[in-house]
């Protein structure tokens, strides 16, 4: 099961309550990994959540999950830092850059680990498992577990 | 060491550098999403020389932390 929310000028905490709401869950309590990484204590399901600019998003699935939503940007010290040799090859756009940090952060998030995982040692390329589309002049992916 | 970091800071978040002290939070203060402060650790590498672990990158949260851990590693890299 996997489900994304995206919504505008809302807070995290708003869209979470609303998308939990709407999945029956009305009471809740939020315990955090190691890294920062929120969870329902109940373990009732799994969600991750994102924000961009005037965007929030949120996803939620019965297995661990990590979305990410960026607005469409180049970032050229990040781009040297934390792309793969493939990747710089690739990238020929802002577009395609923020395609690259997206998946990247979506898995990473989807791991528990965010940016500690080491972004460099992740091939974008190759995650075939995440999904990655366009929401206005945003890019928006989400990766969850078998 | 101060001033530097801060001038780097308001050039790569084109932010104004008064507004900008050791006790300001990247995050609560700045607005600093995930990609915005993997851009400014990249910054720093390059500016100063020295490697910042991907591992320690959540624990930069204020300019302060910054300036600290830049001083003990360039030390340390020397």
């Amino acid at each position: 099961m996997r489900k994304i929310y995206l919504k505008k000028h809302t807070s995290s905490k708003e869209l979470l309550d609303e998308v939990l709401r709407l999945n029956g869950i009305a009471n809740y309590k939020l315990r955090y990994n190691e890294y920062g990484k929120p969870y329902l204590e109940s373990g009732e399901l799994f969600f991750n959540l994102s924000h961009s600019g005037e965007y929030v998003a949120c996803a939620i699935s019965d297995k661990e999950i990590g979305i990410d939503i960026q607005k469409v940007c180049m970032k050229k010290h990040a781009m040297k830092r934390i792309c793969t040799p493939e990747e710089l090859a690739w990238i020929k756009t802002a577009e395609d850059f923020t395609r690259v940090w997206a998946i990247k952060e979506s898995y990473a998030k989807a791991k528990g680990k965010g940016i500690a995982l080491g972004f460099h040692n992740i091939n974008a390329l190759a995650l075939k498992e995440a999904e990655v589309w366009l929401q206005d002049d945003y890019v928006v992916a989400c990766y969850n577990e078998e | 060491m101060k001033n530097k970091v801060i001038n780097l800071i308001a050039e790569t978040l084109d932010v104004d550098k008064e507004k900008l002290n050791e006790k300001t939070n990247l995050v609560e203060d700045l607005d600093v999403e995930s990609l915005d402060l993997v851009d400014l650790v990249g910054a720093f590498e390059e500016e100063f020389g020295v490697e910042i672990q991907d591992k320690d990158i959540k624990s930069l949260q204020t300019v302060g932390d910054i300036i600290e851990y830049i001083e003990k590693h360039q030390e340390r890299d020397a």
